[in-house]
């Protein structure tokens, strides 16, 4: 009874490390695909906007409407008996300076190859799941990598902000807002990194004693 | 390393196969090769009594320290 019982969960494991495999590569195909269709339609002369929210996060657009956007905040000029503290939010217009767009292209162009790349690690990682091989070195070096990249991720995030939020500051004014730069680390995000940093070297140990098990007789 | 595992020089001893050793022993032909290839990182106490139990010997017939090479300083 309990060895079906862990046969099943063993089962069970291994189609879900299967089925986050599969969701992963598919990720990945996406987004090499939609950088793909972003460059074909550019080729040909059609609205590719790319846009930056305020939280740092790219995003591709197309369209006749399709109109690129930079983060900003910013404090309002006129404050009446209750303040409010700082506005974020993105400025979006037509046709920006070709050295913003140029800018703001090759900043999404990256974030999405981090992703791709980050989301490729991923897929590594769970195909070998899969495979019930947990502690390989490989799998160790794959998450060490994952968690400098979260670390690495956020800190670039910051610095996106940072940048466009300042370029908005010195180029734009918006009316009844003096608009500000910021450079705002998210510690969780950071911590995540540390915690993932943690487990691969949970998993180095792991791989060590394996392969010390394995050449045990 | 500097420990070695004397298992080839025992079986010429007592005219037994890897083969043999390896099915009355009860551990597999891969792990007894490794064994004596000398590429094992440990034994196991029961490896080791069931080795020396089937080869009549004392653990120190089948292990032996050999001195490691001393390096020589050229500078």
């Amino acid at each position: 009874m309990l060895i079906t019982r862990n046969r099943s969960e063993m089962e069970s494991g291994r189609s879900i490390a299967a089925v986050l495999a599969r969701l992963f590569q598919v990720a990945s195909i996406v987004i090499f695909v939609v950088v793909a269709l972003a460059g074909v339609t550019m080729l040909v002369g059609g609205n590719v906007a790319v846009s930056i929210d305020s939280g740092g996060l790219p995003s591709i657009e197309s369209g006749r409407h399709a109109r690129m956007a930079i983060p900003i905040s910013g404090m309002l000029t006129q404050q009446g008996a209750a303040s409010v503290d700082r506005v974020r939010g993105v400025l979006r217009f037509e046709d920006g300076p070709a050295t913003l767009r140029v800018a703001n292209t090759a900043i999404v162009v990256l974030l999405l190859a981090a992703a791709w790349w980050i989301l490729r690690e991923f897929r590594a990682l769970f195909a070998a799941l899969r495979e019930r091989q947990f502690f390989l070195p490989a799998n160790a070096a794959r998450i060490r990598r994952v968690g400098w990249a979260v670390i690495g991720g956020e800190m670039a995030r910051a610095a996106i902000v940072c940048f466009e939020t300042h370029y908005a500051r010195d180029h734009f004014t918006v009316e009844g807002l003096r608009l500000e730069s910021h450079f705002q680390i998210n510690v969780f995000a950071i911590v995540c990194g540390l915690m993932i940093l943690v487990l691969a070297e949970a998993f180095r140990e792991g791989a060590r004693l394996q392969d010390e098990a394995s050449l045990t007789i | 390393m500097a420990i070695r595992i004397r298992l080839d020089r025992l079986l010429v001893e007592r005219q037994i196969s890897l083969t043999d050793l390896a099915a009355r022993i009860g551990i597999t032909i891969a792990n007894l090769s490794i064994l004596k290839t000398n590429k094992a990182r440990a034994i196991r106490f029961s490896t080791l009594d069931a080795l020396c139990r089937e080869l009549q010997c004392q653990p120190g017939d089948l292990i032996e320290r050999t001195p490691e090479p001393q390096e020589v300083d050229e500078g």
